[in-house]
């Protein structure tokens, strides 16, 4: 049983900053997979629930000449199905449906899983690779911030009181990007990833414009993007000694923590290796 | 409702709500803070739906809500209003089971039969959304359901056989 609060649907983006400054301590509910489990084991109290799923303004995935917009509440099984997100945005889809299960991810937002912020969430590696950026908007205007400095920790994000995350935006990427999403798990019905990985690469058959971005989940509060050492891979051949070196820089630079339920720091640095192997070759070769 | 507990509740804590369920139409009035699984179990008296682990991870509350199948304990009540639901009581007419139903009795699917409930709710969402599933349709559907007893052959087994059934 789930303590007694008040509940409100808004319709518009206008009627929920209104209720949300009515009711200084209400909670945002989307799909409600988190918040609904938080709620019953007393994780978070609220005195107001505010339910943005009658914002239909929030829902569609489309193109737009920037890239493409996600609507805060387009579900896990919209996202795994859209075929908007094709060729390099295709990382995401395959993430969105290898998220829970069937039937969390008819319900299951991409905005709840940002706000969330777990460290192992299924679609922060792809879009941290990506290069997502959030919008979130308020009474008073909007903002637009990168994922990247969205995100301060699990279950922490720079959102304030009276915003609201409206979209996810993914920038123009080159047609031929290729990117590839990887998850450990214990078991395979439905579980949370163990440690989980993104690969994108941008002209993957041209060495010289090549570009390699990665993204480790799990392995730090936030997803772990070792830009430097993307850098330094510009122009190198991707062989196994490239790799084992790439591999030994980014395992001396995380620290996974060793209370974690699901697998230990050690595990999880073997699968580091075992992640760029796989995933690289996977996206190199097309 | 005693003075003080009517100053502890605010103004938007009931609700009234129309849904569809089981092809019956209702108006009822429900609490902001109950669950879809409590609202469906202790005002309507469906007891088919289970609650087994109600935080999402088994399984046994999964219903048809638009067509689709969702976990009954993560969706509160009020979310209801303007659906239609569907829950395992609704899913046979009478005694004449669906396929499924049936295959889950002759493979021996069933033996304790507090997950079956909601192993035939995502059964029957399924053979809906694809007539003719897969293997991987198949363990992608049976994925988040928590079976201590079976060892899920036998389910698996109920699955393929309405799967051949619709493809001949």
């Amino acid at each position: 049983m789930l303590h007694p609060f008040d509940y409100y649907s808004p319709k518009s983006l206008d009627e929920a900053f209104e209720k949300i400054k009515k009711h200084e301590d209400s909670l945002l509910l989307a799909g409600g997979t988190d918040l609904l489990v938080n709620l019953r084991s007393g994780k978070v109290r609220t005195g107001t629930v505010i339910d943005v799923k009658h914002i239909h303004s929030l829902k569609s995935i489309v193109k737009t000449e920037n890239g493409i917009e996600i609507g805060a509440l387009a579900t896990m099984n919209e996202l795994a199905h859209s075929p908007v997100l094709s060729g390099p945005y295709a990382l995401l889809a395959q993430a969105a449906s290898l998220m829970g299960c069937y039937e969390i991810r008819n319900r299951a937002t991409i905005g709840g899983n940002i706000i969330n912020a777990s460290p192992g969430a299924e679609t922060l590696c792809p879009l941290t690779v990506l290069e997502a950026r959030v919008l979130l908007k308020s009474e008073s205007g909007k903002r637009v911030l990168a994922l990247t400095e969205f995100l301060k920790g699990p279950n922490k994000t720079d959102i304030v009181k009276g915003e609201i995350l409206t979209s996810v935006i993914l920038p123009v990427l080159p047609e031929e990007s290729r990117g590839i999403y990887m998850r450990r798990q214990r078991a395979k019905g439905m579980d949370l990833a163990s440690v989980n990985c993104a690969l994108l690469a941008l002209y993957p058959q041209d060495i010289v414009r090549r570009e390699i971005r990665m993204a480790f989940g799990t392995v730090a509060p936030v997803p772990f993007r070792p830009i430097e050492l993307e850098k330094s891979l510009k122009g190198r051949k991707i062989d196994s000694k490239t790799i084992k070196e790439t591999v030994s820089k980014i395992n001396s630079m995380i620290k996974p923590r060793a209370t974690s339920l699901r697998a230990t720091p050690e595990y999880k640095k073997i699968m580091v290796e075992v992640f760029l192997e796989r995933g690289l070759k996977k996206i190199m070769e097309g | 409702m005693s003075g003080a507990l009517r100053r502890l509740w605010k103004d938007n804590m009931e609700h009234r709500i129309s849904f569809k369920i089981n092809g019956e139409q209702k108006t009822i009035s429900v609490s902001s803070h109950s669950t879809l699984l409590e609202m469906i179990r202790d005002q309507l008296h469906l007891t088919g739906s289970k609650v087994g682990c109600a935080n999402g991870e088994c399984g046994a509350c999964t219903i048809i809500m638009d067509g689709e199948p969702v976990r009954a304990c993560l969706i509160l009540a009020v979310e209801a209003d303007g659906r239609e639901l569907t829950t395992i009581e609704g899913v046979s007419k009478g005694n004449d089971l669906t396929d499924l139903q049936k295959a889950f009795v002759e493979e021996g699917a069933v033996q304790c039969g507090f997950c079956t409930p909601g192993f035939v709710m995502a059964g029957e969402a399924l053979l809906k959304r694809k007539s003719d599933p897969s293997d991987n349709d198949i363990k992608e559907s049976l994925g988040g359901h928590v079976c201590r007893c079976t060892g899920y052959e036998a389910i698996f087994s109920a699955f393929k056989k309405v799967s051949k059934k619709k493809r001949r």
